[in-house]
């Protein structure tokens, strides 16, 4: 029961005959943190807008504790709380005034809204700025007062829509520890989205890869890791900055996947990894190239998620 | 002592069974409803998000000023501005080639009530209407006269048509009256003309009856004349003597003592005697012959002067008869034949007066379609809009309260405006307070509804605020307001008169200005009423299909 709180089974979506989802299933489980990564476009945030309820699928069901979410809505709205990638608070209104509100919505008595309003800001470190009218708040406050705003009914689901989109790395950072102490101390299953796997690699429990409308992969992230990490990935530079020959010629000596660049670095995934190690400098000193730099790694989350997807494809 | 307190007890305890009774009753009506978490929390609900619309409201200060003060700054200066019956500074231009006493006089009668200017050209006076310089051009013909055929030309711009109207009406009431007086007397010496020959025939009736009587009485006398003459026997036969001289001889010769001769002389003067008679006896019947023809044409002449008189006498009487049986003898009936009076049908004094119920419909659909529109577009707009549909809010309690949003600060500015009224209608508006006040009501849930439906229909503020604009001037422009829905083709007509706006219009005209009652207007009410439905349904079903455009 536990590992299927949340079901979705044969979910499908469409939009004017674009399918978004197409016959989708996934089980998210009780009190963890489920990351779902997709592409832009891939579906992540009309996956969400079903799991609340606030599109109807076109077919298949969302089971909310094997109870049909649109059987009693209002329980299942209730029981979740949603903070979107745009702030939705009020920005005329105060941080406590926008938590006073929504925990009416919420249906939030009076005594204990004051009290749970009280503990978000302490919490959520806004008591400083609660009388702050909300665009008067700088881009990390407002993070941190929309998914206030998501937890003020003390919601036993968050569901958080790429919640760090457009914050500079030290809100990133922020955020997502604010998350992981909102499940770790509230409780609370946390469904969060984003197109960064690198970014919920240590926020997740479990992650699910969302491609061209369904779960292409699920697993924790050193799961994930783990079965892709029979490749490895050589990354190398060369003075010259000259590597067209060069490939050619490892390519006959080596089983060589991908090929991609970073900035002046060449990084190949392969499962020749050691072999590569070796040959690499050797070749480069009969080819008279300078080897400046050359490292031999497990595939990032985000690599891994890269070559899924191009499988998917 | 002990058996007051029994008796107390006991009635304690009728009073307990009474009153928990009581309780328990309503407690099974009611109890439940009260208890019921949605109602109750529906309510507070809507209480929460009219504070929150408030509070946005204001601290959007720009809109404040415009939905809450605009509306009362406008009330403020219609009422300043129309709070009189008269047009004024009112410019009239006359051009004549030459002014004849009688068009100077017309002159100064328009005097009164224009400002009059005497144009140097009859381009200059009617190239002025042109560029509105002045509201009327009038042209009179040189040396005009009464006696005169030509006609005064009067130019205004019909293109003013909202004025062109009360200046032509006050043109045409003062030239009429002018116009009037001349009638009247024309008509006077006309009439006078008629008195005098009903009264000369009217006494010279028994002088031609008289004639007629004395013309027969004469044909009867020479008729009587005629036959007396023509029994005369005037045919005298020679008298035979010749027997008489023979006796006389006879008795000379037996008698010689009678004097014979002489007897004879006699005779034979007798005899004379006779001849002369019988001459003269002749003459006189040939006399009576010429009289007696003479007499036949008098006779003749009589009967026809006898009858001619008939026939004059018989016109005489029809005239006479005619012209007694005249219902009009006064000039001024001929003048003005029907009297017209134009009693208005309410008592008001002022244009405020009679425009009122247009302005209070008019602001009441500008401020609640602006409103609605305004606050809808603007919690439309905001990020916050999304997290009220995924709160366990009925979506119904959420459109309600943005309407009761919209509804309170429209009846505030209604009571603001009402209170200003009442000043300016005397205290009149008390007597109808009740069902204006409901009926205004009513209107303006109708047209909130409507705002708010036009705010969800489209996507950004600019669109929704044009929309709403463009919805108030097209209910303005087909309305009683500019032009009159008579001046429409029928089958328009038929559909304009069901335009909300026109509707309201004439329900609260209705109410305020001739004091109906609500159970006489069922027919506007009930169409306001469907109209309420319709909006609100609409209104509703936008507000679902912002759901999808935000997801």
């Amino acid at each position: 029961m536990e590992d299927r709180y949340i079901q979705i089974q044969n979910l499908t979506k469409i939009f004017k005959k674009n399918i978004v989802l197409a016959g989708m299933n996934l089980d998210i489980p009780k009190g963890k943190i489920f990351g779902i990564i997709g592409e832009n476009g891939s579906g992540k945030t009309t996956l969400l807008n079903l799991l609340i309820g606030y599109y109807k699928p076109d077919s298949g069901i969302i089971l909310f504790e094997s109870k049909d979410i649109f059987r009693d809505l209002s329980s299942v709205e209730q029981k979740f709380g949603f903070a979107t990638q745009a702030n939705a608070f009020y920005d005329k209104l105060s941080v406590i005034e926008n938590l006073y509100y929504f925990g009416r919505l919420y249906n939030v008595s009076k005594v204990d809204l004051k009290k749970r309003a009280q503990e978000l800001l302490d919490f959520l470190e806004l008591t400083p700025f609660k009388n702050k009218l909300g665009f008067q708040l700088s881009t990390g406050m407002q993070r941190r007062l929309d998914i206030a705003c998501s937890l003020i009914h003390k919601p036993d689901v968050l569901i958080l829509d790429e919640p760090t989109e457009d914050l500079d790395p030290v809100l990133r950072k922020q955020t997502l520890n604010l998350i992981r102490k909102i499940s770790k101390e509230e409780g609370t299953t946390v469904v969060i989205t984003s197109h960064l796997l690198e970014e919920l690699q240590d926020l997740c429990d479990i992650v699910g890869i969302l491609h061209k409308g369904r779960i292409v992969k699920i697993g924790s992230p050193k799961e994930l890791e783990e079965e892709y990490s029979k490749e490895k990935v050589v990354s190398f530079e060369f003075a010259s900055k000259d590597y067209a020959n060069f490939l050619k010629k490892i390519k006959k000596g080596a089983k060589i996947g991908n090929i991609d660049y970073i900035g002046n670095k060449v990084i190949l995934t392969t499962k020749d990894g050691e072999k590569l190690l070796r040959i690499i400098p050797e070749m480069a000193r009969k080819s008279k190239e300078k080897l400046e730099y050359l490292s031999l790694d497990h595939p990032s989350l985000d690599l891994i998620f890269e070559k899924i997807v191009k499988e998917g494809r | 002592m002990s058996f007051f307190r029994n008796i107390w007890d006991f009635i304690k305890r009728i009073l307990i069974i009474i009153f928990g009774s009581i309780w328990r009753f309503l407690d099974r009506l009611f109890g439940n409803v009260l208890r019921e978490t949605h109602l109750i929390q529906g309510i507070k609900k809507c209480g929460t998000i009219i504070k929150k619309d408030y509070k946005l409201l204001i601290r959007a200060k720009s809109s404040a000023i415009i939905a809450i003060l605009g509306p009362l700054l406008l009330v403020f200066l219609v009422g300043m501005g129309f709070n009189t019956s008269s047009l004024s500074g009112l410019e009239l231009a006359v051009y004549s080639s030459g002014y004849s006493e009688f068009s100077n006089s017309l002159v100064d009668i328009m005097d009164d009530k224009f400002s009059v200017i005497k144009a140097e050209t009859s381009e200059d006076c009617i190239n002025g209407v042109k560029i509105g310089k002045y509201h009327v051009c009038a042209v009179f013909p040189p040396s005009y006269s009464v006696s005169s055929s030509d006609k005064i030309t009067f130019y205004v711009d019909y293109s003013r048509i909202n004025l062109v109207y009360s200046v032509l009406d006050i043109l045409f009431t003062e030239i009429g009256k002018k116009s009037e007086e001349l009638s009247l007397k024309f008509s006077q010496s006309l009439v006078d003309r008629i008195n005098l020959v009903e009264t000369e025939l009217g006494g010279k009736e028994s002088a031609i009856s008289s004639l007629t009587s004395n013309s027969d009485q004469i044909s009867n006398k020479v008729l009587t004349i005629s036959e007396s003459l023509n029994a005369l026997n005037l045919n005298f036969t020679e008298t035979n003597t010749t027997d008489l001289e023979e006796a006389i001889t006879d008795a000379e010769v037996d008698n010689g003592n009678i004097s014979l001769s002489s007897i004879r002389s006699e005779v034979n003067d007798l005899e004379d005697f006779m001849e002369g008679l019988i001459s003269k006896a002749n003459a006189a019947r040939t006399a009576r012959d010429t009289i007696l023809t003479d007499i036949n044409s008098v006779q003749s002449l009589a009967g026809q002067n006898s009858e001619n008189s008939k026939v004059v006498s018989t016109s005489v009487n029809n005239i006479l008869s005619s012209m007694r049986s005249l219902e009009i003898k006064s000039a001024e009936t001929v003048a003005n034949p029907i009297k017209t009076v134009i009693e208005p049908v309410t008592t008001e004094k002022s244009n405020l007066n009679y425009l009122f119920p247009v302005m209070m419909v008019l602001i009441i659909m500008f401020i609640s379609v602006m409103l609605a529109t305004s606050t809808t577009v603007r919690e439309k707009t905001s990020n916050a809009y999304f997290r009220n549909f995924i709160t366990p809010t009925n979506e119904f309690t959420q459109l309600f309260g943005s309407f009761l949003t919209n509804l309170t600060l429209v009846l505030m500015e209604l009571i603001i405006i009402m209170g200003i009224a009442l000043i300016f209608f005397d205290g009149g508006l008390l007597k109808v307070l009740a069902s204006t006040g409901l009926v205004l009501f009513l209107i303006a849930v109708m047209f909130i509804l409507l705002g708010m439906f036009v705010g969800y229909l489209f996507k950004s503020a600019e669109t929704s605020n044009l929309a709403s604009i463009s919805l108030v001037s097209v209910l303005l422009f087909f309305s009683n307001t500019i032009l009159p829905l008579e001046s429409l083709p029928v089958s328009i007509r038929d559909i304009v008169m069901l335009n909300p706006f026109v509707i309201a219009e004439s329900l609260l005209k209705r109410i305020m200005l001739f004091g109906s009652s609500l159970n006489n207007e069922l027919y506007y009410i009930m169409v306001i009423g469907i109209y309420i439905l319709i909006f609100g349904i609409l209104a509703f079903a936008a507000r679902e299909a912002t759901k999808r455009k935000i997801g």
